[in-house]
């Protein structure tokens, strides 16, 4: 089975977790135009490369970050969202 | 049809006909390019052909006629979704599938055997009823069947009485059935040659000219062409082919699997599929019990298969008919689907004026294959949607009008 | 032993845990007071009860969190003077509602852990201290070493309207070792 690292609970199989798909940006509900409000909802990143995503291990209930390539499945890092915002 | 298997029996040399002629050279210009040889583009340009007289027609494909989700895919056929725009649309896909082989002059061995959904909880039961009564009001032979019903239906199954997966009824779909996939696009492919639409193979699209909100230029491998109106089937390929063109499709890719035994004599005489366990198994005509299941749990544009599944699916299948333990595996495999997130597909226009859609087939499209074909072509000759069509237009994420069928369509396709 | 009456005619009624080559033994009825949420380690750690480190466990307290504590000791006059409290003081988890508590010994119990817990509990992978949020019996799970009533082993922690499924999945799981 793929092996998956939290941080928080080290590697797991990756049946321990959910994947709650890429990273979006958080619009403001009040000045978002309805259709960039619909885009924001509907549409992932679909991209080819690495992408981020938001992870849970779920027994713990602990979500996280990972960096993925979407074609070849290598997970590049998994980080917490306090790791991300430390990097420049 | 059956005249002509006879003359063909009763032949001396046995002739082999081409039914698909080699790949031609590309003209500079063609009145519709349609990118995507898989069972979709191919039904396309045969109802355009056969119908609406156009015959000027390109379809590109980047690899092999129908290599794409059309060859690994199930076949699962039917039209028990959940609503009404979806009923309609895949009840007429059934309808067609019941008259292609005259269609086609083509055998594509449609086996309307019947699909039945096994509950393994009451919730499940309750939403079965849901879909019976939406299926009978749109006229689809459907219903809910209760546990004798089930085991007359399909003696193997293992009823798990008292156990945790004890099965408690089902939803039994007699319109339902199977067809053999190769056929399927190969009768559109032939159709259409014949009437002078030209297949070309390793043709790989790779980019578009725009301009003023149409598109110019077709670039492929093999040369730039010009097209009055173009249409997008890639299958997998979908989202990227659509960004090509500037166009930003809802869809993310998904790896689903699927396996096949060994060949066995003919045992299991319905398509069967758990909700529960994610599991669905059909025989084939070659005796072999295809399996599939869900999607994997997360996005992917990859065609690698994994243990995990394989394990998963044995689980299931080993489950519902504990005989087929010791059965071997012949195959895995793996096709990228382009899921969109209501779990209908997005067919109709674009914001590009002659750039139509005809994408995010997911893990459910080839039972569409024919009614998608012939509205599409509908559609791309009037230059207008047809009405069938609209509520699967991609508007309908910016109108907040989704048609949820993934209650409907994730465990059995 | 039987299981902690949950809810009569439930599934868990009557279900009997094994006792041969493994001993599972029903802690639920317990006592254990889960806090979580901001404020909640401050407000242990004032009442006199050092925290450990997150999976960990040490003088009763489990941390499963940063802000997300079980204590299984003495918990009783502790939830009273938690309820008596000002905030900020977390809120409290309903860990004694929500979970099954099992304990599970006996003389195969590395070789059936084996099998329905993916991590290695082993005495050399896995230390008295720690504890491993994962599965156990295809559940989402807690589980640390305990010695109860004098028995070394383990202790689980899972979803109380699973307890039937466990008891099921544990015995399925010893069932190799007893027969032969
Ligand atoms: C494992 C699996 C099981 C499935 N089971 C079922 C089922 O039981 N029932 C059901 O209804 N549906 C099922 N599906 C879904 C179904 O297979 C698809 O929705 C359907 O086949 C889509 O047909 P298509 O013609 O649109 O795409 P495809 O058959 O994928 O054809 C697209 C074609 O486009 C070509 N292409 C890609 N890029 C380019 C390019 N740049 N230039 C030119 N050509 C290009 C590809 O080579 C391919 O041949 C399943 C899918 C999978 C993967």
């Amino acid at each position: 089975m793929k092996i998956l690292t939290c941080p928080m609970n080290g590697p797991r199989n990756i049946n321990e977790f959910q994947c709650f798909g890429p990273v979006k940006n958080d619009p403001d509900p009040a000045t978002t135009s309805d259709a960039d409000w619909a885009r924001h909802l509907f549409r992932v990143d679909n991209s080819r490369g690495v992408i981020t995503e938001w992870w849970r291990h779920v027994p713990s209930n602990y979500f996280f970050l990972a960096e993925r390539n979407a074609t070849t499945n290598e997970v590049i890092r998994t980080f917490t969202p306090q790791d991300a915002e430390a990097r420049p | 049809m059956p005249l002509r298997l006879l003359k063909y029996a009763f032949s001396r040399d046995y002739p082999v006909t081409g039914d698909i002629p080699a790949t031609p050279d590309l003209k500079s210009s063609y009145d519709v390019v349609i990118i995507g040889g898989g069972g979709h583009g191919l039904a396309c340009a045969h109802y355009l052909s056969k119908y609406h007289g156009i015959t000027n027609v390109a379809v590109l494909e980047k690899g092999y006629l129908a290599g794409g989700n059309t060859a690994r895919n199930t076949t699962t056929i039917r039209s028990n979704y959940i609503t009404k725009e979806g009923i309609a649309f895949y009840k007429e896909g059934v309808q067609l599938y019941e008259e292609m082989s005259q269609e086609l002059d083509f055998n594509v061995m449609f086996s309307q055997r019947g699909q039945l959904t096994l509950a393994h909880t009451e919730a499940t039961l309750r939403s079965f009823h849901l879909r019976a009564e939406m299926g009978k009001h749109a006229g689809t032979n459907i219903e809910v069947v209760d546990a004798q019903t089930v085991k007359d239906l399909s003696p193997h199954l293992n009823m798990d009485e008292g156990g945790p997966l004890e099965i408690m009824g089902g939803l039994w779909h007699a319109d339902g059935g199977t067809a053999r996939h190769d056929a399927v696009a190969w009768g559109y492919a032939a159709q259409a040659a014949r009437r002078g639409v030209e297949i070309h193979q390793r043709t790989e699209v790779e980019g578009f000219e725009t301009d003023q909100g149409r598109i110019t230029k077709v670039r492929t491998n093999r040369g730039d062409i010009a097209a009055g109106q173009v249409m997008i089937a890639v299958g997998g390929m979908n989202y990227d082919m659509a960004m090509r063109a500037g166009v930003e499709l809802p869809i993310r890719c998904y790896p689903l699997q699927a396996m096949v035994t060994q060949p066995l004599k003919p045992w299991l005489h319905t398509l069967v599929s758990s909700v529960s366990l994610h599991t669905y198994l059909v025989q084939s005509s070659r005796g072999e019990i295809v399996i599939g299941g869900g999607s994997d749990p997360y996005q992917l544009c990859s065609t690698r298969s994994t243990l995990d599944m394989k394990e998963h699916l044995s689980e299931g299948a080993t489950h519902l008919f504990p005989f087929l333990q010791g059965v071997r595996l012949l195959r895995q495999w793996a096709g990228i689907t382009d899921m969109t997130p209501d779990y209908s597909p997005i067919m109709g226009a674009s914001p590009l004026k002659n750039l139509w859609l005809d994408c995010g087939w997911g893990t459910w499209g080839f039972k569409a294959t024919p009614v998608a074909g012939k509205y599409m072509a509908q559609t791309i000759a009037n230059g207008r949607v047809a009405p069938i069509l609209e509520p699967f237009t991609m508007e309908r994420f910016a109108r907040f009008e989704l048609l949820n069928e993934m209650g409907a369509t994730a465990a059995s396709h | 032993m039987k299981t902690f009456p949950l809810s009569p005619g439930g599934a868990a009624e009557n279900v009997t845990l094994i006792d041969n080559v493994i001993t599972l033994t029903d802690l639920t009825p317990l006592p254990r007071f889960g806090l979580k949420g901001r404020g909640s380690g401050a407000w242990l750690q004032a009442q006199g009860r050092p925290l450990p480190q997150i999976n960990q466990i040490a003088n009763g307290v489990l941390r499963l969190g940063s802000e997300d504590l079980v204590v299984v000791e003495t918990a009783d006059d502790l939830r009273a003077a938690w309820h008596a409290a000002p905030a900020p003081k977390g809120y409290t988890a309903w860990r004694e509602e929500t979970w099954a508590w099992m304990h599970l010994s006996g003389p195969r119990l590395n070789d059936v852990l084996a099998k329905i817990c993916p991590v290695d509990l082993s005495p050399a992978a896995f230390k008295d201290n720690q504890i491993a949020q994962t599965r156990v019996g295809y559940l989402e799970a807690i589980i640390w070493r305990h010695t109860f009533d004098g028995r070394e082993g383990f202790s689980v922690f899972f979803d109380i309207a699973a307890t039937a499924f466990f008891a099921n999945a544990v015995a399925t799981a010893a069932r190799e070792f007893s027969e032969g």
